[in-house]
């Protein structure tokens, strides 16, 4: 079994756009760092979904928070994060040595354009369904 | 002289449509009924994330369970079922948030009521497709299938909200236009 988060994780990190938009500020569960100011991230946790112990699969929702200092770089930065994942659907990539592909990316709520409500965070909530598949040892 | 052959075919077209109808109605109402009794059992006292996590003049008084309400909208052959809250801490604990010591809290409750009252759809639909489907109209009752409910969540618009330029809360409109500017800037297009 493995944890879909890393996957998505690896997914993000691996799209040089997102990463240039971003600065690198891609954060998964349990959410953004200690000591975090605002600036545009992404943050994502899983939603649920079948993680199955029987077939190399996973299919999850995502939900990721895209932040930014105004509500326009939030959606700036949804928009880079939402063509990185259409992009990256085909591709693989390497977990704890075993390589798994992203076959699909299924939009699967939002984008709606929310504010934290302690800290006054602009950013924007949207889910995906991603299923990856593990390639064959 | 003429041969004719003759095929009729008595469809009871209206009749069919009003069942069909009927039935969308009450299936809608079952589910909904069901992802409101979900949803105020995950969020009733002792069950559900209790007082507020960091101020400890909370206490869990069961307001959020107590304000759910839910609704069924029929509109010619689409029934669409409303569950949710009036209270906007409610909306926060189903999206999270971050607190200013960092930790992201969250407590889902709507949406996993709608996944698991939609599991049991199918067989909501089949209880209610024998009641109203029954007899000539199909002989097959149990072939009859739901129609997909999107595991969806609409924000009511207390909730959407957007900031500018300064930390200031803009409107939508406002909004839009900081957006085509900013996207101007960068060379977006």
């Amino acid at each position: 079994m493995i944890d879909g988060a890393r996957l998505v994780y690896e997914v993000l990190t691996s799209d040089s756009d997102l990463v240039a938009e971003t600065g690198g500020s891609i954060y998964g569960p349990p959410g953004l760092p200690a000591g975090f100011t605002l600036k545009k991230a992404v943050m994502f946790y899983g939603d649920g979904g079948d993680e199955s112990t029987q077939l190399p699969v996973v299919e999850q929702t995502f939900t990721f928070h895209c932040y930014g200092e105004t509500s326009a770089q939030a959606r700036r930065v949804y928009s880079v994060l939402s063509d990185a994942l259409w992009r990256k659907a085909g591709e693989n990539v390497t977990v704890n040595s075993e390589t798994w592909r992203l076959i699909f990316t299924w939009h699967g709520g939002g984008p709606y354009d929310l504010v934290e409500p302690e800290l006054g965070w602009p950013y924007v909530r949207v889910s995906y369904i991603l299923r990856f598949i593990r390639e064959a040892m | 002289m003429k041969v004719w052959a003759t095929v009729e075919m008595d469809f009871r077209g209206k009749e069919a449509k009003r069942r069909g109808i009927d039935f969308i109605h009450d299936y809608i109402l079952d589910q909904t009924a069901l992802v409101e009794e979900y949803a105020k059992f995950s969020v009733s006292p002792g069950v559900g994330p209790g007082p507020h996590p960091h101020r400890t003049e909370h206490e869990d008084t069961g307001a959020l369970r107590d304000s759910i309400t839910s609704d069924v909208d029929v509109k010619g052959t689409r029934a669409i079922g409303e569950v949710g809250t009036d209270l906007e801490y409610g909306a926060y604990l189903e999206v999270g948030w971050h607190s200013r010591a960092g930790r992201f809290f969250r407590y889902p409750w709507l949406e996993p009521s709608l996944r698991r009252a939609k599991r049991s759809g199918p067989k909501v639909a089949q209880r209610h497709a024998h009641v109203y489907f029954r007899g000539d109209l199909t002989s097959k009752p149990q072939r009859i299938q739901a129609g997909y409910i999107p595991p969806g969540i609409r924000w009511e618009p207390f909730l959407q909200r957007f900031r500018g330029p300064g930390g200031r809360f803009i409107s939508r409109e406002k909004f839009e236009a900081l957006l085509a500017q900013y996207h101007a800037e960068q060379g977006i297009p």
